[in-house]
């Protein structure tokens, strides 16, 4: 097999991130001040918009690398949201990462597009060993993201913020070698690294094994029931704008490696995977949402209202079939809008005074109307409440799930939707009912109002219709499912 | 009990020996060392199985420079600056996870085994004539590998704009005039160890 | 024959022949260094002071081994005999002759490099269990250093396995007879590598002038100022070994090994090689050591990219060799 310039037309996508990756890095070593410093950041975000719009002027498909990675209807889609997340987090951190981490802007920046670069690469790679270094090159990233801000004369602070640094590190490092030996074994099982080859798997314990391995090792990384106890401490200390990204991209990144493994290399072979799904769906849904009903502090709440979105997730991967892809894809949107949107806003109420608690948001509506009123949309959406994109999201899920015989599981959802409403309308309440402490309006900069306005108008926007999303997310689906494929195409929508 | 079965055997104890050593040792030392004795038995297995490329890098990489940074580290810190394991769990909680382990160790072993005498029989395709010569290897990586290679080599690019990230702490270097460049500056540019030397010997000063 | 037995054979041979060699060799260096001194060196036992070696060993085998009483006992027993059986290990793969090979491994290169890397640990071993300080700073340097210039010699070492196309150290060697010794054609890439490669292992080596890590006027001794009797002198031996096993590589990767008019191959290659091992000498008498520093500045900031743009320029020179013949 050789490597034709046809491979590299193929990657389009993945080589129009790295080059602009490659114009940060200069503009890092060519820049000394912090202005300068701060202009990576607005040329990462120009960047990525420019890439946005370059995934419409040409869309590419085929297949690379000898069928190790192809470029489909897909990857543009995820392509695409991933670019936004990583927009959008972008716009919204720049202020903050200017003021607490100046000098570091640049590798801040930097990092945060390999990480993406990842990303676009793991959703098109069909080959066991290309999807875990996608993987590792995604999440490596994250644990120096998390210890980006160092703090002078705070010692309290910067204890906190190394402590989650800390867990999110370790428990990084430990968690790849678990899945690694779970890929080791079922590629030693299947004989060959190919996901069209897992089907072929001879059925053993060994297999199964692997199969465990590597769903505790992703378990890790996605911070499901038994393995989330870094989630909360990581997401309290790490910058807002920060964990807007850790808590979407890299949780969507996770899962849709798990989603090639299982739901479209296995997919034949669903009762090797599901038991364990299951199980972990459960738990997720149910602990998630009930430790989060005792949090006081608002980044901790949405840490464990998040650990709960993840058991949603599954429920849609545990369906298994193309509706189940479709629904999951626009739980992802619903999730990555939403969730960007209201840790940003965390970031515009909380980020100055650093205190978190659910207090700080006490009477946000007589101080800055609109900041509540968004604030108010993004908890409607992540309950799940008409007419916003999360409402749609859920309802697909469930529907998907009902009708591939889970009624039980989403009647379990369904109710703890209601425990999850409580604790989301806890903030609204707080932020409607209560006399605000300080009066004066909180003042926002440009960059992260842009940012929440993006996320605002996406979840309004598909609540409101939500036909296209749900339309290329069938696209994308049907061709995600498609592990041997003759042709491939791109639908441009 | 052919020659080739006692040096596997031989090697597999060195492994588990070794990392044993590494979780059990007391003196983080002593623990280094046993990642090295596992490195160097992983090593020799590699050679059993006519991967004797990957053998030398595996010396080369993980006992030639992982273990030897490992070592550093821990000579800089000082061997005494790491805090004794102290137990904090319940011997209860400490046998129960103790036996939870072995049992899955030994439930996966006693599967492997079932599989491979299974697979022995003639299950096992037979390999080429230059299986893990340098040759294959590098028509593999520059071939079929070609990307997850070159991927690697982001991974570490990452890694060190990582450390360097996290380690800097944005102190500044003095700036050297022209005039007190000595020689050694002027030729590797670097910091010259005895920073006080050019202070001139008063009358005051202590020797 | 039996592959046990002729292995057996080889092994006693080329450890005993090694072991010959690295006795006189040290008072070898003895006279050189005595004559570039204007003194004679040893003269009371034997001729020309031909018997010092078996004197000094003697002597060391008298002396008492001490274990001092806060020392890691383990390390710091079985750290002596280990540098010994690394340096010994390398020399099994140097070939003397067209036949003359203990193991003609078809990786001999990487083989010498692996085992290059792991004489860091037995330096560090013997320096840490001593619990000396200026053991273990000497052991200190001695890893900061073997660490930083194992990539230079990577590097160097890279450039005769591209040019002649094979790892194996006697192919290099059939090659090099065929189209020219590695160190004058092509010109450039294989005489630099050598200017490269000796340095770097030298540092490797710890000998002058990279020899910090033992350093005796800052740090008395370095690793084995602990050590006494015959430990001290399994630490001497090592460090010569190491030297005679470097010059036995540089003249096989660099000068053609065994090729030679006149006279058998053998007789070339122990000639180049003693050669060498007299030039290195010649250094270490001649040259300071370095600083600590300036040896780091020397191997990242000249040797590392000069190593890289070596083995990029002898690509380059395979590519359009063999593109245009």
């Amino acid at each position: 097999m050789t490597i034709t310039i046809e491979d590299l037309r193929v990657l389009t996508l993945p080589l129009e991130l790295s080059a602009l990756l490659f114009l940060v890095l200069i503009a890092d070593i060519a820049t000394s001040s912090v202005r300068g410093k701060t202009f990576t950041g607005w040329l990462t975000f120009w960047g990525l918009c420019v890439v946005f719009g370059l995934t419409f002027v040409s869309p590419v498909a085929g297949e690379a690398f000898g069928g190790r990675f192809r470029a489909d209807t897909w990857t543009l889609f995820m392509t695409r949201w991933f670019i936004v997340a990583g927009a959008v987090v972008t716009l919204g951190g720049i202020d903050r990462i200017r003021r607490m981490a100046s000098r570091r802007q640049g590798e801040y920046n930097l990092l945060l597009l390999f990480s993406l670069l990842g990303m676009v690469l793991l959703i098109g790679a069909l080959d066991l060993i290309l999807l875990l270094l996608c993987f590792e090159l995604s999440s490596i990233p994250l644990f120096v993201m998390a210890a980006i801000e160092k703090r002078k004369g705070q010692e309290f602070k910067l204890m906190l913020t190394a402590e989650g640094a800390i867990k999110f590190f370790l428990v990084g490092v430990v968690s790849t070698p678990i899945a690694l030996l779970g890929l080791a074994l079922i590629m030693g099982m299947v004989g060959d690294s190919s996901i069209a080859a897992l089907d072929g798997a001879t059925t053993s314990p060994l297999l199964k094994v692997g199969l465990l391995l590597l769903l505790s090792g992703m378990g890790f990384k996605l911070g499901v029931v038994p393995f989330h106890m870094w989630v909360p401490d990581t997401y309290q200390s790490a910058p807002a704008p920060f964990v807007a990204f850790l808590s979407t991209a890299p949780k969507v990144t996770a899962l849709v490696a798990l989603a090639r493994i299982l739901v479209s290399g296995l997919q034949n072979r669903s009762e090797l995977w599901t038991p364990a799904v299951t199980t972990l769906c459960v738990g997720t849904l149910v602990m998630g949402n009930f430790w989060a009903l005792g949090q006081r502090s608002t980044k901790r709440l949405l840490a464990y209202s998040g650990i709960g979105h993840i058991g949603y997730f599954m429920m849609a991967l545990l369906v298994g079939d193309n509706t189940g892809m479709a629904m999951f894809l626009f739980y992802v949107v619903a999730y990555l809008l939403t969730n960007i949107g209201t840790f940003l806003v965390v970031e515009a109420v909380c980020g100055r005074s650093e205190d978190e608690s659910i207090d700080v948001f006490a009477g946000l509506s007589r101080r800055s109307p609109w900041l509540a009123m968004s604030m108010l949309l993004f908890l409607l959406s992540l309950a799940g409440i008409p007419f916003v994109v999360g409402f749609w999201a859920k309802l697909y899920v469930f529907i998907a799930a009902w009708r591939a015989g889970y009624s039980w599981l989403v009647v379990t959802g369904a109710l703890l939707a209601i425990v999850a409403l409580y604790y989301y309308l806890q903030i609204a309440r707080v932020m409607y009912m209560n006399e605000p402490k300080v009066k004066d309006p909180i003042a926002v900069k440009p960059s992260l109002a842009a940012g929440v306005l993006i996320c605002l108008l996406g979840i309004v926007g598909y609540g409101a219709y939500p036909r296209p999303l749900l339309e290329s997310a069938r696209a994308a689906a049907d061709a995600f499912m498609q592990t041997r494929s003759a042709t491939v195409s791109v639908s441009l929508r | 009990m052919t020659i080739g079965s006692v040096y596997f055997f031989l090697c597999a104890i060195a492994c588990i020996a070794g990392a044993l050593v590494t979780v059990v040792a007391r003196n983080p030392i002593r623990g280094a060392l046993g990642l090295l004795l596992t490195i160097v038995g992983i090593a020799g297995m590699y050679l059993k199985l006519h991967a004797q490329f990957l053998a030398a890098v595996q010396v080369i990489v993980y006992a030639g420079a992982v273990v030897i940074l490992f070592v550093f580290v821990l000579m800089l810190l000082g061997a005494d600056a790491m805090e004794r394991p102290t137990g904090n769990r319940s011997p209860v909680a400490r046998i129960a996870g103790g036996i939870g382990i072995a049992a899955i160790v030994l439930f996966t072993a006693y599967r492997a085994i079932q599989v491979y005498s299974r697979a022995t029989n003639g299950h096992f395709p037979s390999l080429s004539e230059d299986f893990g010569s340098v040759k294959s290897v590098g028509k593999q990586l520059y071939s079929e590998a070609l990307a997850p290679f070159e991927l690697s080599t982001a991974l570490l690019i990452v890694s060190v704009i990582g450390a360097i990230a996290v380690a800097r702490t944005g102190h500044k270097r003095t700036a050297l005039s022209p005039n007190n460049l000595t020689s050694a500056h002027r030729f590797f540019g670097g910091p010259v160890e005895p920073r006080d030397a050019a202070q001139p010997i008063t009358k005051d000063s202590t020797l | 024959m039996n592959p046990w037995l002729r292995g057996l054979i080889y092994a006693v041979v080329v450890i005993n022949v090694f072991l010959t060699i690295t006795a006189w060799s040290i008072w070898f260096e003895r006279k050189f260094s005595g004559r570039m001194q204007s003194r004679l060196g040893p003269t009371f036992y034997g001729p020309m002071g031909l018997l010092q070696p078996v004197v000094d060993g003697i002597k060391l085998i008298q002396k008492e081994f001490l274990i001092p009483i806060n020392a890691d006992r383990l390390l710091f027993v079985i750290a002596p005999p280990l540098t010994v059986v690394l340096a010994l290990g390398t020399a099994a793969v140097v070939p003397f002759g067209a036949d003359i090979i203990a193991a003609d491994l078809d990786i001999g290169v990487l083989y010498l490099l692996a085992l290059g890397s792991l004489t860091i640990i037995p330096v560090w071993m013997s320096g840490w269990s001593s619990n000396n300080k200026y053991a273990m700073l000497g052991a200190m340097r001695a890893v900061a250093q073997g660490v930083s210039y194992e990539i230079p010699l990577v590097l160097a070492s890279l450039v005769p396995v591209i040019l002649a196309g094979s790892m194996s150290l006697s192919d290099i060697v059939r090659f090099q007879i065929k189209h020219g010794w590695f160190a004058f054609w092509p010109p450039g890439p294989g005489f630099f590598a050598f200017l490269f490669f000796l340095p770097a292992s030298l540092a490797e080596a710890n000998r002058i002038p990279f020899d910090i890590p033992e350093a005796e006027s800052e740090l008395i001794a370095g690793v084995s100022t602990e050590y006494t009797g015959m430990g001290f002198g399994l630490l001497y031996l090592a460090e010569y070994l190491h030297t005679l096993v470097i010059s036995a590589v540089a003249s096989v990767l660099f000068f053609g090994g065994w090729d030679g008019p006149f006279a058998p191959g053998l007789h070339w290659m122990v000639l180049k090689t003693l050669g060498l091992f007299a030039g290195i000498f010649w250094v270490r008498w001649s040259l300071v050591r370095f600083r600590s520093d300036q040896l780091m500045s020397i191997c990242w900031r000249y040797l590392v990219p000069g190593g890289l743009i070596l083995v990029m320029s002898a690509g380059l020179w395979v590519h359009f060799h063999r593109g245009s013949g």
